[in-house]
């Protein structure tokens, strides 16, 4: 009985117990997650709508959402290159645009204003002010 | 006449100082107290030590109570330990309400910080006996407790709530072991940068930030239009405006959280966070409606900023009466005192009765300072959730971006870990893992694994220990217990209640 | 909408404002050097360790007298060294640490890539002799040796050390127990366990909770521990320090005082701090830098910050630097390599 609950490591494998203990449990739990699931739907009849699982919302505004992602990818991408400033201003000039398609010469000042002011404030700020490390 | 002379206009200066700037670091998600602290560390070397508190003391308040403001406004919570005010302080400000909440969790910031200073104050030398008592095993143990959260906060399943929380644990576990500087979880092509693994702070901003606008930008980013989040006028409706009042009946509840937050600040190495998340719990399973949180809750913001704040004071304790730093932002705190040559230790206090007034009584004008300075200008930050969302947004990526960067003095890879779980977040959202618990089981991972595997160290492996390590480790093996079928039972009456609800739909919104 | 806009970039503005009049003018660098921004790396991440004092101390001076800003970055020693390894050459990332350095890649604490070869060394800076032992005040024993005999004494009994996996600490520790295998025998070694703990926080604690016998520390950090009216549950005594020579003002003896040898010799450990800087960094700034160093050194500002914590001054210049680095370590790599594994250590 005692031997049960003592645990018999190597020292040199301290760093495995963990991994192995919750990887064992996060196992465990998603066979049983599975299998109630599958008995919710056996359950419920054939006529569950559940059964057609959908990752994307229907009708989902793929542009916004892909473009968002292409921006932040690009964005981190290029932050080494070309330094926080300048990046940073194109970010949010270009995800501007995603979000808001727009011809509109009121709004496209507002971005230009927005995408100049942020960087430049948080690079002065931060950057050079409070001395923390920007790209 | 000393306690006179400590309040020099240049502390009192640098004090407002520090609370000022820490509330921009703490309310820009990324930026924490620690790193304020951090910031300014190199600064105090020039200045007379009372001084160079003042303003460290200033930033960890400042810092602390900063969170709360994206935490409420943006579901964002702008330092660890302010994931429980999004609880309920988001779905407040959604609701319009957003001045009102900040408000109640400015108030209870300042009580839970106050509390904790005359806790500091009068028991610090009596209270270190309590730190040393703790040991790992307690100590994991305590970090048990705060994970049952899960059980009262996982409302859909239980079980998906601890899958949930278990892969927090998981993935917190990438990197080295620092015990035997073994890597593990890590593959080949990335072990320079995930030496270290993931970072917290970038991942808390993948998760919240990140992954909330992706979410957003797939509806389309539309304000919609009957759902758009409007101030709600205070002179318009009664609801809005924020009263004292709302502390009524919450006394108790103020008060122990305080006292929880103060408590796990005093034990070092549990880390702050767990404060909050488990004065919340507590505050729901003892509340008389507790379906009622999570969903816009006064109670719910007042448990969680209670205890936050309470942290300050409260991670002092060990640090002015033994020397040893009760979380993270002392242990930075206490970077200050040694590079003066003073090493802070159990005849600390003795020795310098002028510092350690000093030290209280900066304390002491950092939480009023923070709360006049909060107060009068909440008015205008919750207007950032009127600003729209494709004007926010950029800018607060951008934030995001520079939060995930600076968070450990330049690396770029932070910045991938927010990207990374940004998109993982959205993945979650859509699969059904809780955000919120995956989180926490990140955040309480590594100490609950170098807990566990320390007290394995010291009994040779005895798992029992936690069974028979003495009376503590019983009262809190009680303290699980009670907490998980609290939480088990409110949830199992919240579902019928809700059944029940349907029934009667009409009457919902008369409350 | 207009208001809006308006108030949003009201906000930025003002900001500019108030940094404008901050930190924009100190960016000359009269020196004649490429940079006028130098990111020293730490490979420690604790502000209150000392890597941290004594960078500072470095920082402030050096950077002054090279007319640069000089900034400290406290990321830890992996992190450290993957910023050095892909720093330029012109010396804006340059890496302060101790010996650990090179004790961490051979204990494989730090991967082979990160080993002294790959780095220039520069000039070594001070040192820290206050590297200390030291166990409750109740303890048995008073000294490292008197440990040893009572672990002789009582054959029961084992030894146990709060030690850092791949520091410093465990070579001290290795040497003690080397020398206990050598003049106990190996029975008595055998019962010399160690606790992997990680700061000096972390070692106290072990301590206070009875998990340990005996801590790592340092005369700076644990003196008052020791004092007379510190409460018995917390109070420590002091049982040796590694350096060469004792230190002014304290009554503690040294390893060599007490006769601790490996191989013959009496061991000595001085922890010692330096820089490293990428291996081709430009011989133009690795001058300019260690003759900045030779000079700030000097200084009492430098010396006096340093006493505050009870460092002291020590340079060694650029070019004898990296012979007098790698003696140490071959003294010290031979002390590892007879040792036993950590993880034999570890009960």
């Amino acid at each position: 009985m005692s031997d049960f609950f003592t645990l018999d490591v190597a020292f040199s494998d301290y760093h495995l117990v963990f991994p192995v203990a919750i990887g064992t449990i996060l196992a465990a739990l998603l066979v049983i997650i599975g299998i109630k699931s599958l008995v919710t739907r056996l359950g419920s009849g054939p006529q569950d709508s559940r059964l057609s699982f959908r990752f994307f919302d229907e009708g989902f505004d793929r542009k916004k959402l892909f473009g968002t992602l292409a921006c932040l990818f690009a964005y981190v991408l290029v932050l080494n290159l070309l330094g926080f400033l300048l990046s940073s201003i194109l970010f949010v000039v270009a995800i501007s645009l995603v979000f808001k398609p727009t011809k509109d010469k009121r709004v496209l000042a507002g971005i230009a204003v927005s995408a100049v002011c942020t960087p430049l404030a948080i690079w002065l700020v931060f950057g050079q002010l409070f001395d923390i490390t920007l790209p | 006449m000393d306690v006179l002379a400590l309040l020099s206009p240049m502390t009192f200066l640098l004090v407002t100082f520090g609370v000022l700037v820490g509330i921009v670091f703490g309310s820009i998600p990324g930026l924490t107290a620690t790193m304020a602290v951090a910031v300014f560390l190199p600064l105090t070397f020039a200045m007379d030590l009372s001084e160079g508190l003042a303003l460290l003391i200033g930033l960890y308040v400042g810092g602390i109570s900063g969170g709360m403001v994206p935490a409420a406004l943006l579901k964002l919570p702008g330092t660890p330990s302010s994931v429980a005010t999004t609880f309920d302080a988001y779905p407040m400000a959604q609701q319009g309400f957003a001045e009102k909440a900040l408000k109640i969790g400015i108030v209870a910031s300042l009580i839970g910080g106050v509390i904790s200073l005359l806790v500091l104050y009068f028991f610090a030398p009596v209270l270190s006996g309590v730190a040393i008592e703790f040991g790992p095993v307690e100590k994991f143990l305590i970090i048990l407790f705060a994970l049952t959260i899960i059980a009262s906060i996982s409302e859909k399943s239980l079980l998906i709530g601890i899958f949930s929380a278990l892969l927090g644990v998981f993935l917190s576990l990438v990197g080295v072991f620092p015990m035997n500087n073994e890597l593990r979880l890590t593959p080949g092509f990335l072990e320079d940068q995930l030496y270290d693994g993931f970072s917290l702070l970038p991942v808390l901003i993948g998760l919240f930030g990140i992954a909330e606008i992706l979410r957003n930008s797939e509806l389309g980013l539309k304000d919609a239009a009957g759902k758009k989040v409007k101030l709600a006028k205070s002179k318009g409706s009664d609801e809005a405006k924020f009263k004292f009042s709302v502390f009524k009946g919450q006394g108790v509840n103020t008060v122990r959280s305080s006292f929880i937050g103060t408590f796990l600040g005093i034990l070092p190495g549990v880390g702050g966070s767990a404060a909050s998340l488990m004065s919340y719990t507590q505050t729901k399973n003892f509340s008389k409606k507790p379906d009622k949180l999570g969903k816009g809750a006064p109670e719910g913001v007042i448990a969680s900023e209670a205890s936050n704040n309470g942290l300050t004071g409260g991670a002092l304790v060990p640090l002015l009466s033994l020397g040893i730093p009760g979380d993270s932002t002392t242990a930075v705190l206490l970077g200050a005192f040694v590079l003066q040559g003073i090493h802070v230790g159990p005849l600390f206090i003795t020795d310098n009765p002028d510092l350690w007034s000093g030290i209280i009584i900066a304390l002491l004008i950092a939480n009023v300072v923070m709360f006049l300075m909060m107060f009068t200008s909440i008015r205008y930050f919750a207007r950032v959730v009127e600003i729209p969302k494709y004007v926010l947004y950029p800018i607060i990526l951008v934030m995001c971006v520079l939060g995930s960067y600076a968070i450990n003095n330049g690396v770029m890879f932070d910045v991938w870990t927010a990207l990374i779980f940004g998109v993982l977040g959205f993945i979650f959202m859509k699969i059904g893992i809780q955000i919120t618990t995956f989180l926490i089981g990140f955040i309480l991972g590594p100490s609950l694994e170098s807990n566990f595997l320390d007290s394995m160290q010291a009994s040779s492996g005895d798992m029992l220990v936690f069974f028979t390590k003495g009376p503590i480790s019983w009262v809190i093996w009680a303290l699980i217990i009670g907490s998980v079928v609290f939480g088990v039972r409110s949830n199992r009456r919240k579902k019928k209640a809700e059944a029940a609800e349907t029934a009667e739909a009409a009457s919902a919104g008369a409350n | 909408m207009h208001r809006k806009l308006a108030a949003l970039t009201t906000v930025p503005i003002l900001a500019v404002g108030i940094a404008g009049c901050g930190s924009l003018g100190g960016s000359g660098s009269e020196n004649g050097l490429d940079v006028n921004r130098v990111r020293v790396v730490l490979g420690s991440s604790s502000t209150t360790a000392d890597t941290y004092q004594n960078s500072h101390a470095f920082t402030t001076h050096v950077g002054e007298e090279l007319g640069v800003n000089m900034k400290a970055d406290a990321i830890g020693a992996n992190r450290a060294f993957q910023a050095l390894d892909s720093a330029k050459t012109d010396g804006s990332t340059v890496m302060f640490f101790h010996d650990m350095a090179y004790l961490s890649v051979k204990y494989g604490a730090q991967p082979e890539k990160f080993a002294l070869d790959n780095w220039k060394v520069g000039p070594v800076v001070s040192t820290n002799p206050g590297a200390a032992f030291l166990a409750a005040d109740e303890a048995p024993y008073d000294t490292m040796a008197e440990a040893a005999q009572w672990l002789k004494d009582n054959p029961g009994e084992n030894l146990t050390f709060a030690v850092e996996a791949g520091g410093t600490s465990e070579l001290s520790l290795d040497a003690f127990y080397l020398w206990v295998e050598d003049e106990y025998g190996a029975e008595v070694a055998e019962r010399i366990k160690v606790f992997a703990t990680g700061s000096d926080e972390e070692k106290n604690q072990a301590l206070w909770a009875g998990n340990v016998d005996i801590i790592y520390g340092s005369i700076g950090g644990n003196e008052q521990y020791t004092k007379d009216d510190v409460e018995d549950k917390v109070r420590e005594k002091f049982l040796g320090i590694t350096a060469s020579e004792p230190v002014e003002g304290y009554d503690i003896p040294t390893f060599k005082e007490q006769g601790i040898e490996v191989d013959g010799q009496p061991f000595t450990f001085n922890k010692e701090f330096f820089l490293l800087m990428p291996k081709d960094v430009e011989k133009n700034f690795r001058q300019t830098l260690d003759s900045a160093t030779a000079k700030a050194i000097e200084t009492d500002g430098y010396i006096d910050e340093l006493a505050k914590n009870k460092f002291i001054p020590n340079y060694v210049p650029i070019k004898d630097s990296k012979d007098y680095i790698e003696k140490k370590r071959k003294r010290l790599e031979s002390i590892i390599d007879q040792a036993p594994e950590f993880s034999d250590l570890a009960s």
